[in-house]
């Protein structure tokens, strides 16, 4: 564990210096990565484990804003090759696996579990692991990516603020990306007012909601050309998502949880009390009380 | 609106093309013209690439391009052109020059090739994996001063030229079904409007998108485009409409990119492995891997009849592989014996060299029923499958062993290999053998037609008849089956009298839901209507057609032509849709698509064309195939309806005349004479069927008029191409040999056999620095049977002085060690049918006789120690039949021997020692006397034989025998009782024979690389042996190249033991079975396999106390004792 605690150290220092190397270099305009509100339970090595995924999930995907995606087109064209490139790939491939509920049936989720073995097989000879020290093992090895990852990134921004171009050409280019990077927030907002205007923003969890429409939304807003107004684009991307009334307050699991059984039946349930929701808008609990007295489930 | 567009992008081909502007649709800035004005603009012209002509740039043109490419490097890739690249695009062009595009487009699936100049040679241009990007001015990136962008006014004007060259193969990459998206283009392009709408007006309707069109809408040729339905305009960027067709599910775009990351996986019993992108990418360009989730689409919701139909009409030519895990697929009453056959082969590996043919007529359900086989072998017993369908692209060998390497060093005991191929069954032995050589372990599965050939051998081993009738049985059977279908149909079919298993399939199966099949000659007259209200448009003239309706005597008014203008062919007036019909299914009931772009050359690229193209997807009586990653082909449902439908033609005059016209339009646009081209091997498919060797008679008496087409086709240069001149030369000898005078087009045999070694002798003298050897082979070949067929000729007018000369033709250009390697019997029969013929026209004097029969003799004696492949053995046993027969009362008279010995001829002494053999057997009591006989009997004579190669040999074998008590090769792992004297004779006679012998013989080369191990010359064996391996790598030899046959021995027979350390760690589990072991007593490493020691792993230092050293063509390797 002391060498766990040891080599996040060294990342997060790592981290410290590409922030600082960045703020320097963009006139404090781009600050690289902001701060990860995980802590890592260095006590329980399967813990540690998934807090580390959780962790590094952060870093390469939430908190860093477009300069991961940014730099990776550069480390590329800089040459920077290996394994470690993936790590991000990695690291959100192994969060999906373990902590979704995926369908082996379908193909991609099929590949997303062989891939989380095949490493976990090169990694610790085995398809999951399943004592302290594979956990450690693993740990240990995603650290190890990390580090190399960030060696690599800190790397090419040095090689990259050298270049000729940089000011006139990239460093537009980058802050004109970053000018174009909305956070879940700012979409949140926008989605709450989409719902008020429905009526329905009591009742629908916005944040769940953002979370898993976000990179979509995202998508799109960056099709868009310079010069849009964030609050109208957005608005008008979400009203398009609230109209197919695809969410209700009422999930899958609520329904388990309140006695309906698995199956086919269960996604049809689901469906009517959807349907339900958007001719009369209710809470969760109105909704489970109006299908059993309707005798659904 | 977009409707039609989003079709074509989904179906392809998709191409791309971005104007100058495109860098500055997103930000409404162009960086890199902002750089570039800002350096080189001094004196302030207007920003756009055009100007960039006057700018007068003087700084020299390598420091401005090395600057501008420098700055493309720096400049980040739009982030919507990572949006809309991951549409998988044929192929993308460009006005644009910097070299963003490239990166843009290159991921870790799709390799890029970027085109600036018009000679490049593209062989495949609409490959979405190996993807072309045209720079239309040239790029900053390159080297070559002519393929920059133009500076100034005078390199832009002579650019034009090059610009409208590679404009121009626009249309025919799109093709009729595909469509062209256009963005980042404006009126300040260096691209001028009427070029690019030049490309527009010859697309069909609804095939262009313009983005951006907003500054457009007023001009006028925009306008006409699109008032005619040409060209449809969206003001926005293309990536917003993609992305708004995303969001609304109006899209399916596969995008390959997480595929890749998270790997494609094969399950063997052993293990699940992942294929690297590298392995996946070289063998897709061959075949398919069925991996573990090609059975796993699904489609929600859909009407089980149109997907089961769905899945009828995919499979002709590539199974639909959805259809498998929900039992689309009839199991027919021979599946189970084919299934049979490849269980056997895991256990039985006597029938290693031995292929798994399908034969059947077309349409018997070969394919479908291939596709289950494949489908089960995975699912039911996990065994790796390779899937190859029928195209014309070439088959990659090599690409083949190097995916089954990779399976094995990966675990996999044996790869089954399924090659619905429609090929002749030998090119599937051959290929089995060329994978044995390799040491691979295969079991190959192929499909060809029932040919006369195989009708007369059904006994053959691996030999699986799948007949079109259904037995009673399968009649009951397949109407259940369809009962779960479509239970409807199932009734129908039970009083019908139909066991034709296509009938059964296609006719009483409706298209869709609710719409009873109309039946085919319905669908014919429905689409000729059609086509026959299809008025010709101006710009007509470009076609054949055109042409021929000119050479009909037409007088052609624009716009007045309709497809209904009849033409003559073979006396029979034909309507041009009847030509464009029967184009097809004329090759069609032969199980032949036919290219693409070989109907377009026919046709001709206008809009007619293309709204003809449009009809045929209207129709469905003409299906589109896209075979390997672009090539497009179109052909019949079945080949059954193209049968039904080319006896409409009548007369085999007409069907030759559209055969013909098929052949008048094959191109070669590209390549080095003799490269593989998907047009000339749909020609040698289509001459293959009609050809001497084919089973349709029919077409015998039309020989000399399609030889008169390929020589048109040579001369005019449009197809000059070897396998094309090898046709034309086999069709010209045949005509000869076996036609009446009526069919030679008035020409007399000689002058039709000297045109047919004239053209042949060109090629192989363009062929010399060739690297491929079978064309080369095949036209040598071909060549020597060209001068037969002249000896044989002459002879018969009693010509002896000519006939002689011409044998000698031969016999100069056919050694007898290039005719005994099994990889050219061709060469072995063409000695052995003139010799034969010639010995019985009797033209030659007595010695000249005996000489002649001694070489033949020899010949045979060659080939049977090199092993005769088991496809020639008939052929070849008939011919020693035949020489036996003529020669049993032919004793060498005294004279006769006593004059070729004076003359310095060994051959009487060669006859003599054969006479002594006979015909005796090695299992005969009397052999092993005889051998000694003839030994003593040559070894006396030694001084008059000791220059003569029939006899060493003779003299070699028979001591071999005499001392072994084997034949060569005989059996494996076997001892040779020889003392150092013996191995020194043995050395010295292997030597004598290699200096008078041409050509290479494995056998000698491979005993003597072991006779010098003997002896102690471990480096000069070392040669020996990697000569060996690489003359017979991917060669004829099959098993025998891996066979350990010898062990090294001592003098009394027993097997010499050794010991060796182990020089590296070697482990099963590791999938590392191959390793060194160092043989002290020989002071080097030779190779081992885990599986010789029976061992799972060894460790470096290990030392082997006692074991053997085997030899096999690659070398020495060390076995357990």
């Amino acid at each position: 564990m002391a060498q766990l605690q040891k080599l996040h150290e060294q990342v997060k220092s790592l981290i410290d210096e590409i922030n600082s190397l960045t703020s320097e270099k963009t006139f404090n305009t781009i600050f690289f990565f902001e701060n990860i509100n995980i802590s890592i339970n260095f006590h329980s090595a399967g813990a540690c484990f998934n807090e580390l995924i959780n962790w590094s999930y952060a870093l390469f995907i939430e908190v860093c804003g477009p300069n991961i995606k940014f730099f990776e087109e550069r480390m590329k064209i800089n040459g920077k090759m290996g394994d470690y490139l993936t790590v991000p790939k990695l690291v959100h491939t192994i969060r999906t696996t373990t902590s979704h509920n995926l369908d082996w049936t379908k193909p991609a989720d099929l590949s997303k579990k062989n891939f989380t073995e095949e490493w976990y097989n090169q990694t610790i000879n085995k398809p999951q692991p399943n004592s302290d020290q594979d956990y450690d093992i693993c740990s240990e090895a995603i650290l190890n990516l990390v580090l190399e990852y960030l060696n690599a990134l800190r790397d090419c921004i040095t090689m990259e603020v050298d270049n000729e171009f940089f000011e006139e050409v990239l460093l537009k280019e980058w802050q004109r990306r970053n000018d174009r990077h909305f956070s879940n927030y700012e979409f949140e907002c926008v989605l709450v007012e989409v719902l008020g205007q429905y009526e329905i923003d009591i009742y629908l969890d916005a944040t769940k909601i953002t979370k898993r429409e976000i990179d979509k939304w995202r998508l799109q807003i960056k099709d868009l050309k310079d010069g849009f107004e964030f609050n109208t684009e957005a608005a008008r991307i979400i009203t398009r998502y609230i109209l197919e009334q695809k969410y209700s307050p009422v999930d899958q699991k609520d329904l388990l949880d309140s006695g309906a059984e698995k199956g086919k039946e269960l996604m049809n349930l689901h469906n009517i009390i959807t349907k339900e929701f958007y001719n009369n808008p209710r809470s969760k609990t109105e909704l489970i009380a109006w299908a059993k007295e309707k005798n659904l489930f | 609106m977009y409707e039609e567009i989003i079709k074509r992008l989904e179906s392809g081909p998709a191409v791309l093309m971005l104007g100058q502007k495109y860098l500055s649709l997103e930000t409404g800035e162009d960086i890199f013209l902002k750089m570039i004005s800002k350096k080189y603009n001094s004196q302030n012209f207007e920003e756009t690439y055009k100007s960039v002509l006057d700018w007068e740039i003087t700084e020299d043109a390598n420091t401005v391009f090395s600057w501008m490419y420098k700055l493309s490097k720096s400049i980040p890739i739009p982030e919507w052109i990572n949006s809309i690249a991951k549409i998988p695009w044929s192929a993308v062009y460009t006005s644009s020059y910097d070299t963003i595009l490239n990166r843009a487009f290159e991921s870790d699936t799709r390799s890029v090739q970027p085109i600036s100049d018009e000679k490049y040679r593209v062989s495949d241009p609409r490959d979405k994996i190996n993807l072309h990007i045209t720079y239309l001015f040239g790029a900053v990136g390159e080297v070559d001063v002519n393929l920059r962008p133009p500076l100034k006014r005078s390199e832009y004007l002579r650019r034009r030229a090059v610009v409208n060259n590679l404009l121009n193969r626009l249309p025919t990459i799109i093709s009729p079904k595909g469509v062209l998206i256009i963005d980042g283009y404006d009126f300040e392009d260096e691209l001028p409007l009427d070029d690019l709408a030049t490309v527009l007006y010859n697309l069909g309707s609804g095939q262009a998108l313009l983005c951006g069109a907003q500054s457009f809408l007023e001009n006028e040729i925009i306008r006409d485009l699109v008032e005619s339905g040409k060209l449809l305009t969206y003001d926005g960027m293309f990536s917003e409409l993609l992305s708004q067709w995303v969001v609304n599910d109006q899209i399916n775009i596969y995008d390959p990119t997480d595929e890749y990351y998270l790997g494609r996986w094969l399950t063997i019993p052993e293990k699940r492995i992942n294929i690297p992108q590298e392995v996946y990418n070289a063998i897709s360009k061959t075949a398919t891997i069925v991996d573990d989730e090609i059975f796993m689409e699904s489609i929600n919701e859909i009407d089980e009849v149109e997907d089961f139909r769905r899945f009828l009409s995919s499979s002709n030519a590539t199974p639909a592989w959805f259809g498998y895990p929900k039992n689309y697929a009839f199991k027919r009453e021979q599946y189970e014996i084919l299934m049979q056959n490849v269980l056997e082969r895991k256990k039985d590996n006597e029938l290693k060299d031995v292929p798994i043919i399908v034969h059947g007529q077309t349409s018997s359900g070969k394919t479908t029923s291939l596709g289950l086989l494949a489908f089960e072998l995975r699912t039911l017993h996990q065994y790796p499958v390779l899937y190859i369908e029928k195209r014309y692209q070439k088959v990659d060998e090599t690409e083949i062993d190097k995916f089954c390497n990779w399976l094995e060093i990966n675990g996999a005991k044996k790869t089954v290999i399924i090659w619905d191929g429609m090929q002749d069954r030998f090119y599937y032995e051959g290929l089995l053998k060329k994978l044995n050589t390799r040491g691979r372990n295969v079991i190959l599965i192929g499909s060809c037609y029932s040919t006369l050939e195989i009708l007369e051998n059904t006994n053959t081993l691996g030999l699986v008849e799948w007949p079109i009738d259904l037995s009673a049985k399968e009649k009951s059977e397949f109407q259940k089956f369809i009962k779960n279908f479509v239970p409807l149909i199932s009734n129908i079919i039970s009083g019908i009298n139909e066991s034709n298993f296509l009938a059964m399939m296609y006719r009483y199966i409706p298209e869709v839901k609710g719409n009873i099949f109309r039946g085919l000659a319905g669908e014919y007259d429905f689409f000729t209507d059609i086509l026959l209200t299809k008025t010709l448009t101006t710009d007509y003239k470009t076609s054949q057609l055109y042409d021929a309706m000119q050479a009909a005597g037409f007088e052609i008014e624009q716009d007045m032509l309709t497809l209904n203008m009849s033409t003559e062919m073979g006396q029979e007036m034909l309507t041009l849709a009847d030509q464009l019909i029967f184009c097809v299914m004329v090759p069609g009931k032969f199980g032949l698509n036919v290219p693409f772009e070989l109907l377009l050359q026919i046709i001709g690229y206008d809009a007619f064309s293309t709204s003809l193209f449009k009809v045929l997807n209207e129709v469905n009586i003409i299906k589109w195939y896209e075979v390997g990653p672009g090539e497009l082909l179109l052909g019949p449902r079945t080949a059954l309806e193209a049968a039904i439908l080319s006896k409409y033609l009548g007369k085999v005059d007409v069907e030759v005349s559209i055969i013909k016209l098929l052949l008048r339009n094959i191109r070669l646009n590209y390549g080095q004479f003799g490269e593989p081209s998907y047009q000339i091997q749909f020609a040698i498919d289509l001459l293959d069927k009609i050809g001497p060797n084919s089973e349709n008679s029919p077409y015998k008496s039309y020989f000399f008029q399609i030889a008169e087409e390929l020589k048109a086709l040579r001369e005019t240069g449009y197809a000059y191409h070897p396998r094309l001149i090898l046709k034309e030369a086999f069709f010209l000898r045949e005509l000869v040999k076996k036609t009446g005078d009526e069919m030679l087009g008035g020409q007399n045999r000689q002058e039709l056999l000297d045109r047919a070694a004239s053209i042949v002798k060109n090629a192989l003298e363009e062929l010399a620095s060739f690297p491929e050897k079978s064309i080369k082979m095949f036209l040598t070949v071909e060549l020597a049977s060209i001068y037969g067929t002249k000896a044989v000729q002459f002879a018969k007018s009693g010509n002896v002085q000519l006939s002689k000369q011409a044998y000698q033709d031969l016999r100069d250009l056919l050694s007898i060690g290039f005719a005994s390697n099994p990889e050219n019997y061709g060469a072995l029969d063409v000695i052995g049918w003139s010799t034969l013929d010639l010995l019985e026209d009797e033209i030659f004097t007595e010695e000249e006789k005996f000489d002649v029969q001694s070489d033949l003799a020899y010949l045979f004696e060659s080939a049977e120690v090199e092993a005769v492949s088991e496809r020639n053995e008939k052929r070849f046993d008939d011919l020693r039949l035949r020489f036996n027969d003529l020669i049993k009362n032919d004793e060498v008279a005294e004279s006769v021997f006593e004059k070729l010995k004076a003359d310095g001829h060994a051959s009487g002494f060669f006859m003599r020692a054969k006479y002594i053999t006979g015909l005796s057997k090695p299992e005969d009591n009397d052999f092993y006397e005889k051998n000694l006989q003839v030994f003593r009997y040559l070894d006396e004579n030694f001084t008059f034989i000791k220059n003569d190669n029939k006899c060493l040999f003779l003299l070699f074998k028979s001591w071999w025998f005499v001392k072994t008590h084997s034949t060569f090769f005989s059996t494996e792992k076997q001892t040779l009782p020889f003392s150092q004297d013996d191995w020194s004779y043995c050395l010295e006679i292997l030597q004598r024979l290699e200096a008078i012998e041409i050509n290479f013989s494995t056998t000698t080369l491979y005993i003597k690389a072991i006779a010098q191990f003997h002896l102690g010359h471990y480096r000069d064996a070392r040669e020996s042996f990697t000569y060996l391996e690489t003359e017979t790598s991917y060669s004829f030899y099959g098993r025998r190249r891996i066979k350990k046959f010898y062990l090294a021995s001592n003098s009394d027979g027993t097997p010499k033991k050794y010991s060796g350390q182990i020089r590296r760690n070697v482990s099963v589990a590791m999938n590392d079975k191959r390793g060194m072991i160092l043989i002290p007593d020989i002071d080097q490493e030779i190779p081992f396999l885990l599986y010789d020691f029976r061992q799972s792993s060894y460790q470096r230092g290990d030392r082997i106390g006692s074991l053997y050293i085997a030899f096999n063509f690659r070398g020495p390797i060390a076995i357990e004792s």
